[in-house]
């Protein structure tokens, strides 16, 4: 919370200015009337000038105010949203939420469109670029808890077998999850085919070169990037 | 509807006085025509038109819910 003071000649006066002047809306502070003022009559008496403190929302405030004024425009039953902040990413938590499939999208789709537009918001009003992730009643918690148990199953097959596995087309944020898990293992080697919106992992033994029959069909002409390629 | 797009808009931009959004109504689908002032077309598109993109997937989502078909447009 950060407070504003601004004098003017009247309440209304003092209250357009300042929302003129940081480009505000009313629902977007609060205020309290320090001194209603005094206006001087036939300029017998000084007048006094109305003072009035603006209270302004800090980040979290306008992320929760945001992403609940999505929600009721499209008529979503929730509960709460909660807002923490740790290491400079925004954890937006929305709880109780009625149709959460359907808030969810498939693959997420409709959350994750959500989730940029509350962050578009935030970089737009603080002026730099921030970190936000947005989960629906631990949703991506599950989620992201689902593919490290796959990996760990997929990792024995791959030591065992010597055999690479690519993964189904993932976003950065779940790529990140299996590279970042991967590079603990000495034994196993990550690169990534495809692009754009087909971007896949694959995990491999560590050394060990991929050719075009190990790769998914649907590579592009870029051969694999390697990632975290161990010396032997 | 217009509400919805209006809301998430106006947070984005730097003007919010000149988003205007008007309503065409046809028979199978509604036609939503956001309009903006120039140096906020910009924020409202994105890079690579994931901003756009993520009003429309929302805007598809509620549309196909209450059994319609919506488009939004973006006009200078």
């Amino acid at each position: 919370m950060k407070t504003i003071e601004r004098t003017g000649k009247s309440t209304s006066a003092v209250i357009s200015g300042f929302m003129k002047e940081f480009n505000l809306q009313l629902e977007d502070f609060k205020f309290e009337v320090v001194d209603e003022g005094k206006k001087s009559l036939f300029g017998l008496l000084t007048s006094k000038p109305t003072v009035i403190k603006f209270i302004m929302s800090d980040i979290s405030d306008s992320i929760s105010s945001y992403t609940k004024g999505i929600l009721n425009q499209m008529s979503i039953d929730f509960e709460k949203v909660r807002v923490e902040e740790k290491d400079n990413t925004f954890y937006v938590e929305i709880e109780g939420v009625k149709e959460a499939g359907f808030l969810i999208g498939k693959e997420a789709r409709i959350l994750d469109a959500i989730q940029h537009l509350v962050n578009q918001m935030i970089n737009k009003q603080e002026r730099k670029s921030m970190h936000l992730e947005m989960d629906i009643d631990g949703y991506r918690e599950r989620k992201n808890q689902q593919l490290v148990d796959k990996m760990k199953v997929v990792a024995e097959r791959v030591k065992k077998t010597g055999r690479s596995y690519t993964f189904e087309p993932m976003n950065a944020t779940r790529r990140k999850i299996i590279h970042q898990f991967v590079e603990k293992d000495t034994k196993l080697q990550t690169m990534t085919i495809g692009r754009g919106e087909s971007k896949r992992v694959i995990i491999s033994q560590a050394g060990k070169k991929l050719n075009q029959n190990d790769t998914y069909r649907n590579t592009t002409r870029r051969p694999p990037r390697p990632h975290n390629i161990k010396k032997a | 509807m217009k509400e919805l797009i209006e809301f998430i808009v106006k947070a984005l931009v730097d003007d919010p006085g000149t988003i205007e959004v008007t309503e065409v109504a046809g028979d199978k689908v509604t036609i939503f025509e956001l309009r903006a002032d120039k140096a906020d077309i910009g924020k409202i598109i994105g890079k690579k038109g994931r901003t756009a993109g993520a009003i429309r997937t929302i805007l598809n989502a509620v549309s196909a819910r209450q059994g319609k078909r919506a488009v939004l447009e973006i006009i200078e």
